[in-house]
């Protein structure tokens, strides 16, 4: 009897599974027509239906995760055709596997609490309900992205999110910088698009198909071995560079810094824990292909690791609060390419969901931060808020022991699993770079932190300062209201254990959860590794952050005297200008295709107006003549132009009787 | 009731004419005239989405009418429709009424100007259905006529030099075209002038290569003019920035179309060795270039680098249409099911999301009487409905995903990569450069502060005008999620013209 009742209890959660998992459409359709609505509904919706559909998805996503522990395996639910032409073929389908039950909690938890901090961080701006309705869209888009069974469907929701991410960038529009930011973040992405698009002709082209996978097991991802070498290698570079624009990789991070002027919670949510995390899931998701070359992988690898370097030398010297952060997620961003390029695909995503964790808690308390200040930015007039502001202090610290790679914070694990990676499939020198970059990180975030919450007040309380987006103010500084530092706390909860609970070891819970939907790197011709074992790897790593945190101690600790502001860095000369200018990258761009783009679209212009239209004008001189003709035969009334007709009319049945005869 | 439902083709060519004749006999007033126009054009539209309903699109050419015409020629008034007829002919009555709206308070010559546009719809779907030679032709000419006055009686201060030039261009490509029908006529016999007729007997009796050349040529200038392609058309941005709005939304939306009906209508199925060799480039010589994709491929990006610099909105419209119409030409000449079929597809899509975009820019030029870019900015904050709805057509025209305009630019992309990869390569840039003409634009336009007296005073769309844009904006986001239906319609009846083409 009793075995019986488990019995039928499980064969519940089968079916209570299969029924979610049928209906999984519904999460994107949610979002979307809380977005719709909210738009259509105007002041009269506020913010109530966007988080209502943002607590939906997110139980929704709990389900989806319950359903697929039940009967682990990758389900697909097609709900319709969307274009059968010609043998191509594309369905509107979804795709439920281990992976992308792992990111619908990332997207729609971290997307709820985003959504309830908007409610105090947004209070009082004149487009609240737009806002609320924009982050709808990207969720919906985003989950799209996570959904999506083939890479078309995938396609859609990247360009979703490319969309709502220019909306939200471009939130404030009459600031023109702010509308120059969206615009490049959607320019530089399109970029990246048209790889994306040219990666999915080629993948037609060899598979037949854009499905990762098919009931008759035809779809990309089960039949990857059929590529060349060559063919692997193209695809591979050609997914990569489409990841790299959204992913904000070299060579195309460029957007993501300027993309900084939206709303903080857009930061928080989309620069940082989500969004941008969209291209290492497409590198992870098509890894069955990345596999079939291991050159395409070494690409990906050193892409991830010049990136991380180069972003974590440029955040040292920053001085914008989420510019910072900004550089920061480059950064981290370039270290799950590395992980993704090594082969550790399930490392890559565990260092996704703590980064999203202790990241998108470091600019919510940035928003925090700048809530309290009047929309201050500038680190250098911030400091000794720690006792203003114990709540974003003490979550903020944990963010900032997470991502320098102090144990047992979350941030430890994950890095410290890709760098141990790198260095046990032979990338020495990966793993030397992201070494060095792990000490160039917790060096900046001290530097962060210490220049925020310790030492002497650089600003004066009760001082007039002008807020960019509500005027002339009195600043008061504050700790935020419950709305915003309730998600703080969840987060730094998250970020504290989330790392020792979900994969403690390399071979953890994460890592055996993810396993069976990600690449198998069995069999790879890795080079050989050097003779450091993993315990000595991880006291390396250790060590590594300990050393970046006393060196940013040292240099901005509480017990220096930082009123000098800037003049107190420790370096000055052209390194450190090279560093401040983001070593001439954006000033290169805008000279290359600014400049010469502009010059090359005069100039065709100029080609078209006198040589194609002189042109063509010239070859058909009688066209001048008879211009002439026609010019007194203008008279503007109707009559004559009707002469003309039917003079042509008879012309032509002139000519066709003449024939006939 | 029979009469009209056996008759649908008919109903839809004759409904318009009605509507000519009605405003010019019956109707006094301005206000009569607007509603005889706007009831016939609805009317037609209905008819037409009867005959959808009515269409089998496994059944080929189908709803024909035939009337006696020219019996010592072997011509017929015969029409009918295929799939690719039909969604041209839905397309053009699904706009006419919305033209019509939008001309709604035009201050000149209301009759005169809403009965060139009943005309204009006339023409056009006589083009489209007309199932004779010569009928066709008559069509094509006359479509000319309206527009020629549309641009010349009601345009901007350079109206005479735009509708010269847009005449002679299409006039001169026209009569290459009537060389060609000519010669063909001769060389069957002289004994019909039936598209079916003409078809069969170029099987039993096949033009010679160097006929099929020469013929290609014939009818290739007259469509090329139209479609237009590179580097004949610089006729449409004068054409555009001359014509009031309802001119360049038929101009743009329609007669650009009935380049790309006619290449798929008459080059590839009558002449398709020629039209392999030109868009496959695999004969020898000359012949060993694939032309019509070098053109195609030069017209995308080529416009769209263009567009790039225009100061005026309107022209930056025009040569985005020039970019545009370039990937319904690559996917006609892809000669791949999947790339042709989409290439129709993208002529309604283009009809769609560029004629949205010229009713946008008349109604801004209603208010400001400016087209410049410069002079605008920061117009979101006084004119959101307008903003919103001029990004949604923004994000159609540079083909967003889950809007009309990916919908057939994708599949033509795709599918001419499989038969042509570096084609399919180098037209996505196109893509790319769509989205940084047109965001550019718009930021220039919508974002960054409120300057000025002019901009802060701009008025936010009336209802009429909203109304206009409501049915085009549900059919961007209608074809975008659920594109399957066009293709349906379309598919059978591209197979069989590239049936013809593989022989």
């Amino acid at each position: 009897m009793h075995l019986l009742a488990a019995e039928s209890v499980e064969a519940n959660a089968v079916m209570m599974g299969e029924g979610i998992l049928d209906l999984v459409w519904l999460i994107p359709l949610i979002p979307l027509l809380g977005f719709a609505l909210t738009l259509a509904l105007g002041d009269r919706a506020r913010e109530r239906l966007a988080i209502a559909a943002s607590a939906a998805t997110f139980v929704f996503s709990i389900f989806v995760f319950l359903a697929i522990q039940a009967e682990p395996a990758a389900h697909v639910t097609t709900i319709g055709t969307f274009i059968d032409v010609g043998g191509f073929t594309v369905n509107w389908a979804f795709l439920v596997d281990q992976l992308t039950s792992v990111m619908l909690l990332v997207v729609t938890g971290v997307g709820l609490l985003v959504h309830v901090y908007s409610i105090g961080y947004m209070h009082g701006d004149a487009g609240f309900t737009r806002f609320f309705a924009y982050l709808n869209l990207f969720l919906a888009a985003m989950l799209m992205l996570v959904l999506g069974s083939s890479l078309l469907m995938v396609f859609i929701g990247w360009e979703g999110v490319g969309l709502s991410s220019y909306l939200l960038i471009g939130f404030w529009f009459d600031d023109a910088k702010n509308s120059s930011a969206a615009t490049k973040a959607f320019i530089t992405n399109r970029v990246g698009d048209v790889a994306f698009m040219i990666a999915m002709f080629f993948a037609f082209s060899q598979f037949g198909t854009l499905d990762f996978v098919t009931l008759e097991h035809t779809g990309i991802l089960e039949q990857a071995d059929v590529l060349t070498a060559g063919g692997a290698l193209l695809l591979g570079l050609l997914l990569l560079f489409g990841a790299a624009a959204k992913s904000a990789q070299l060579p195309l991070f460029v957007w993501l810094p300027d993309a900084m002027a939206g709303p903080t919670p857009v930061s928080a949510l989309m620069h940082a824990a989500t969004m941008v995390t969209a291209g290492v899931y497409l590198t992870v998701r098509t890894s069955p292909i990345l596999v079939q070359s291991l050159d395409a992988m070494t690409v990906i690898a050193w892409t991830g690791a010049l990136t991380a370097l180069l972003a974590a030398l440029i955040a040292v010297r920053q001085d914008d609060i989420k510019k910072i952060l900004a550089y920061s997620t480059v950064s981290q961003l370039g270290y799950m390419f590395v992980g993704v390029g090594v082969g550790g695909f399930s490392e890559g995503i565990f260092h996704l969901v703590t980064h999203a964790f202790f990241k998108g808690l470091l600019f919510l308390a940035a928003g925090s931060v700048m809530h309290a200040l009047a929309n201050t930015a500038d680190v250098w007039k911030m400091g000794g808020l720690r006792k203003i502001m114990p709540i974003t202090f003490w979550t903020s610290a944990v963010a900032w022991l997470a991502i320098s790679g102090i144990p047992p914070f979350s941030g430890f694990f994950s890095k410290d699993q890709i760098l141990t990676t790198a260095y046990e499939h032979g990338y020495t020198a990966i793993w030397v770079v992201g070494l060095g970059t792990a000490v160039l990180t917790a060096f900046y975030m001290t530097r962060w932190f210490m220049l925020v919450f310790m030492g002497e007040p650089r600003f004066k309380e009760g001082a007039t300062v002008v807020d960019p987006h509500h005027g002339e103010t009195t600043l008061h500084p504050h700790e935020s209201p419950r709305s915003m530092t309730v998600p703080l706390i969840v987060l730094a909860v998250l970020s504290a254990i989330g790392g020792a609970v979900l994969n403690p070891v390399h071979s953890g819970p994460l890592f055996t959860w993810l396993q069976p939907a990600v690449g198998s790197i069995e069999g790879l011709a890795f080079p050989e590794h050097g003779p450091l074992t993993e315990p000595v790897l991880i006291a390396i790593s250790i060590v590594a952050a300990v050393v970046g945190i006393g060196l940013g101690w040292a240099v901005y600790g509480p017990q220096r005297d930082l009123s000098a502001g800037r003049m107190a860095e420790p370096f000055s000369g052209p390194i450190a200008e090279l560093m401040e200018r983001k070593f001439f990258v954006d000033d290169a761009y805008s000279a290359l295709f600014v400049g010469g783009g502009g010059w090359l679209a005069d100039k065709a212009a100029w080609f078209d107006r006198t040589v194609i239209d002189g042109a063509v004008n010239g070859i058909a001189s009688t066209s001048v003549r008879i211009g002439e003709v026609n010019r007194q035969a203008q008279t503007g009334r109707a009559r004559s132009y009707l002469g003309v007709v039917v003079g042509s009319v008879v012309l032509l049945a002139a000519v066709l009787i003449v024939q006939v005869r | 009731m029979a009469l009209i439902t056996d008759n649908l083709v008919t109903v839809i060519l004759l409904l318009p004419i009605l509507g000519v004749l009605g405003i010019g006999l019956f109707t006094e007033s301005d206000d009569a005239a607007r509603w005889t126009a706007l009831g016939a054009s609805v009317l037609a539209f209905l008819a037409s989405v009867l005959l959808l309903f009515d269409f089998d699109p496994a059944a080929g050419l189908q709803a024909q009418d035939s009337l006696a015409w020219i019996p010592t020629f072997g011509a017929t008034l015969t029409v009918g429709v295929d799939g690719i007829s039909l969604v041209l002919v839905v397309m053009t009555t699904f706009l006419t009424p919305l033209v019509i709206l939008s001309s709604w308070e035009h201050p000149d010559r209301l009759r005169a100007y809403l009965m060139a546009f009943l005309a204009l719809e006339a023409a056009s779907i006589g083009v489209f259905t007309a199932q004779d030679l010569l009928l066709f032709y008559v069509f094509f000419e006359f479509s000319l006529v309206p527009m020629f006055l549309v641009i010349g009686m009601w345009g901007g201060a350079n109206r005479r030099y735009a509708a010269v030039k847009f005449f002679l261009y299409t006039l001169l490509g026209g009569l290459t075209m009537l060389v060609g029908i000519l010669y063909l006529y001769n060389f069957l016999g002289g004994t019909s002038l039936a598209f079916a007729d003409i078809t069969a007997q170029l099987v039993e009796t096949p033009l010679s290569l160097i006929e099929q050349r020469w013929l290609f040529l014939a009818f290739f200038m007259a469509f090329a003019v139209k479609a237009p392609m590179f580097p004949v058309h610089t006729w449409l941005p004068d054409a555009h920035t001359e014509a009031p709005t309802a001119g360049s939304v038929f101009l743009a939306a329609v007669l650009l179309k009935m380049g790309g009906y006619g290449f798929i209508r008459f080059s590839l199925a009558w002449f398709p060795d020629a039209t392999t060799e030109l868009a496959t480039g695999s004969g020898t010589g000359f012949f060993a270039v694939p032309w019509l994709m070098v053109l195609a491929v030069i017209g995308i990006l080529y416009g769209a680098i263009v567009a790039l610099v225009q100061p005026d909105i309107k022209k930056l419209v025009a040569y985005s249409s020039v970019s545009h119409m370039g990937f319904v030409i690559l996917g006609i000449f892809a000669l791949n099911e999947t790339a042709t079929s989409a290439g129709v597809i993208q002529m309604v899509n283009h009809g769609l999301s560029t004629g949205a975009l010229f009713l946008l820019v008349g109604f801004l030029y209603d208010r400001r009487h400016t087209r410049q870019i410069a002079d605008f900015g920061g117009l979101s904050k006084v004119t959101p409905v307008y903003a919103g709805l001029f990004l949604v057509v923004v994000m159609s025209s540079i083909a967003l995903p889950g809007l009309n305009g990916f919908v057939g630019e994708f599949p033509i992309l795709l599918g001419t990569f499989q038969v042509m990869p570096w084609a399919a390569v180098l037209s996505s840039f196109g893509a790319l450069f769509a989205a940084l003409y047109l965001i550019w634009a718009y930021q220039r336009m919508f974002h960054g502060p409120l300057e000025g007296a002019a901009n802060e005073e701009t008025t936010d769309l009336t209802q009429r005008e909203i109304w206009v844009m409501v049915p085009i904006v549900v059919a961007i986001v209608a074809i975008g999620l659920f594109p399957q239906p066009l293709y349906d319609l379309v598919e059978p009846s591209v197979q069989q013209v590239l049936a013809g083409v593989a022989q």
